[in-house]
């Protein structure tokens, strides 16, 4: 089976590459046939790439281990979800991946953006994009062609293969990375359209549009897929995190950043025809920054500028970028007639005012995270020297720019297009404000007393409540124009704006997860102790006692669990059980954390050691809050479901659409 | 084996994919809607943009908007 696998990525390279060319001529020699040929390319690769994955998984599930890849992410003893997991533990099959959602969602935007008989030049706006996606397949294809082929066939066959790292033995390995390449790949969709725009001499109409969804599911799928990886080292990696500005978790940020500032210019195109060079620009960067993020994430580039040279990959990616940014800001040098404004912020108090405050922040801060990011590694090309920023660089640099972003969620929404004035401004916020004053106040009693954390609830308070009234009054107006009570016209008033509401609930999810951030970023506690057997220690509200603990030998490693109870004034809360194995593939300790979640506050309690007579040493965390974040992360998909599911989005005229 | 699997695939892939180009060309009604489609499309383009200050209201010569339907200064209903 693994000698075909060369040949069909052979063939998709040829199909894809022919699928750019036949729909460039066909879209400008306005030739059908063409077009239709093309179109059947779109469909051949798909398959071949479709085929190309079974195959891996095919070999994966089989334990094939003459072929290197599978030799070196699988073992006998793995299980089966994980087997197939390994499918994105690697570089190689991570190309694969990428490759074959973005042929799976070409496919998915053929099908639905042309729908009538392709012969009309109404197609020649898909017509151009698809060639830009194609082009991209055509790219990836190239890398696993000749640099990243997973079906390289090792001179011997192994008994058995290295297998996963424990580290990745964690449910968040099978959802995390696909999500993240959902959205990696979904970002092709909005960049293709911008060009297709400057290629068909578009730019100022509709690509906007068409664009929406895929901007959306891009966003929504990045998001989640980042939360998703907050979550997993938060759980699996044991040390109480869930975020600690490494490179390859900032490199999935940035371009989810530059896609948020997308979101909400590309708004103030379609309402107002402003913003149109900076909104090519921004699906151009995007993703360029995401195929950056594939890059880093793969080639351990940004962790040492030497690993640049381990294969050529690094090259490819660059060109390719370079590529990508020079043929964009080309274009649009050559249509800048077209790209001009139709109109003029009028007003400090317009919401294109709020718009475009909110496009600086976000760009502010994905610069200051590149630069983070990339800088130690600049700093070792050209000094030989690794100069970088450890973390609280980025939490004093970032967090500002976080902050007044969220405020922005608070004012924007009650800001009119064209003007609003001050005086009508103020009353519109005054009322959130004086909550989100009582709430902090609150708080401050209850023993917050860190200034930025404080400002922090004030401002979540503030934008919280300022949303909330937005759904009151649409319910409110809706029953006093029909009757209808109050939870159904509240139902109703969200089903006629998807959009708006879509977007205020994915508002209330950033300040859910802000609240969590602030809780647990400036009043977790930590403490290391030390039991005997029947020892208990109070830590915090909490009594813990260690009971027991259990050592065994297994295939794959060497268990150490204690049993720990958790009592709060002599009462019974709960059982937890942390662990510290050895694994012997990689000889290394892993601990398994245990944490006792609610809504206020996480325990979290990491096995340090365990001696030969039972004594054991326990690190004990407190993290207020941190439930939150998850909470936020399903806000968010519901939010991004209600707002850009497919259909009429029950928007009328002007109004709506939130900020 | 696999080189006869790899060939047979290859075979039906340029099959597919060439198949339209030798096909009998697109019948006349798609030629109609070519057609319509290119008139359509150079309307368009022949439109000059609407510039924000060069319109002016048709009844009274007030200075209007872009995209206002009514004057703001006598209210006559103003079409593009």
């Amino acid at each position: 089976m693994s000698e075909i696998g060369p040949g069909v990525l052979l063939l998709t390279l040829v199909t894809a590459a022919y699928a750019t060319a036949a729909f460039i001529l066909g879209a400008r020699r306005r030739y059908p046939e063409l077009l239709h040929s093309a179109r059947n390319a779109v469909w051949a690769t798909t398959g071949l790439t479709t085929l190309a994955s079974s195959v891996l998984v095919y070999l994966l599930l089989s334990r094939a281990f003459q072929v290197r890849y599978v030799y070196e992410h699988v073992s006998r003893n793995m299980s089966t979800i994980y087997t197939l997991s390994a499918f994105w533990a690697g570089q190689e099959g991570s190309l694969l991946l990428w490759l074959w959602l973005l042929a799976v969602l070409t496919v998915i935007f053929m099908v639905t953006t042309a729908t009538r008989g392709w012969s009309s030049l109404e197609h020649e706006l898909p017509a151009h994009a698809l060639a830009v996606m194609t082009f991209t397949q055509a790219f990836f294809a190239l890398l696993l062609v000749l640099e990243s082929n997973p079906f390289v066939l090792l001179p011997q066959r192994p008994l058995d293969g290295l297998g996963l790292n424990p580290l990745l033995e964690n449910p968040g390995m099978i959802y995390h990375p696909p999500t993240l390449f959902i959205g990696y790949a979904a970002y092709t969709v909005p960049f293709a359209l911008a060009m297709a725009a400057l290629l068909s001499g578009q730019a100022g109409g509709n690509w906007i549009r068409r664009m929406r969804g895929w901007n959306l599911l891009a966003w929504g799928a990045l998001g989640l897929g980042i939360l998703m990886g907050a979550q997993w080292a938060y759980v699996e990696l044991g040390w109480g995190g869930y975020w600690s500005w490494d490179p390859v978790e900032n490199a999935s940020l940035i371009p989810w950043l530059t896609g948020t500032a997308l979101v909400h210019s590309a708004m103030v195109e379609e309402r107002r025809g402003l913003f149109r060079r900076w909104n090519l620009l921004l699906a151009t960067l995007t993703f360029a920054l995401c195929l950056f993020a594939t890059f880093v994430t793969r080639s351990g580039f940004i962790q040492s500028v030497h690993a640049f040279g381990r294969s050529n990959l690094g090259y490819y990616f660059m060109v390719f970028i370079a590529l990508i940014l020079a043929g964009a800001i080309g274009l649009m040098l050559q249509h800048r007639r077209q790209l001009q404004p139709a109109a003029e912020v009028d007003e400090l108090t317009s919401r294109e005012t709020g718009f475009l405050l909110s496009n600086l922040l976000f760009a502010g801060g994905a610069g200051v995270v590149f630069v983070g990011t990339v800088f130690p590694t600049l700093s070792e090309a050209f000094t030989g020297t690794r100069v970088g920023w450890d973390q609280s660089f980025f939490n004093r640099s970032f967090a500002p720019l976080a902050l007044a972003i969220v405020f922005l969620m608070g004012v924007c929404p009650v800001l009119a297009w064209r003007g609003t004035g001050w005086i009508r401004l103020w009353r519109q916020v005054r009322v959130p404000l004086a909550v989100g004053l009582g709430v902090t106040i609150l708080v401050a009693g209850l023993g917050w007393r860190n200034l930025a954390s404080l400002a922090g609830v004030l401002v979540a308070g503030f934008v919280a409540t300022s949303m909330i009234a937005e759904f009151v009054r649409g319910a409110m107006t809706r029953r006093r124009a029909t009757g209808e009570v109050l939870p159904l016209a509240l139902w109703r008033a969200m089903r006629h704006n998807r959009r708006r509401y879509g977007g205020y609930l994915i508002h209330l999810s950033i300040v859910l997860i802000m609240v969590g951030v602030t809780g647990s970023s400036f009043y977790s506690t930590d403490q290391q102790v030390v039991l005997a057997r029947g020892e208990s220690v109070e830590i915090g509200s909490y009594t813990i006692r260690y009971d027991d603990y259990l050592s065994e030998r297994l295939p794959e490693k060497q268990r150490f669990m204690a049993q720990v109870e958790v009592l709060r004034n002599g009462r019974p809360l709960a059982i937890l059980r942390p662990e510290n194995n050895f694994h012997w593939n990689v000889e290394q300790w892993v601990s398994e954390v245990a944490i006792r979640t609610t809504l206020l506050e996480d325990l979290y309690v990491i096995l340090a050691g365990v001696e030969e007579d039972g004594l054991a040493t326990f690190e004990v965390l407190i993290k207020p809050m941190v439930m939150w974040l998850w909470l936020g992360g399903g806000v968010l998909v519901i939010g991004v479901l209600f707002a850009g599911w497919p259909g009429r989005t029950g928007e009328r005229g002007r109004q709506g659409g939130a900020a | 084996m696999s080189a006869v699997i790899l060939l047979l695939i290859t075979m039906t892939v340029a099959a597919f994919v060439g198949y339209p180009l030798f096909a009998a060309p697109q019948a006349e009604a798609d030629l109609e809607a070519v057609i319509e489609q290119e008139v359509k499309k150079r309307r368009r383009r022949r439109r000059k943009p609407v510039s924000v200050e060069a319109q002016f209201c048709p009844q009274c010569g007030a200075a209007v908007q872009a995209d206002d339907r009514f004057c703001r200064q006598c209210g006559t209903a103003l079409t593009k």
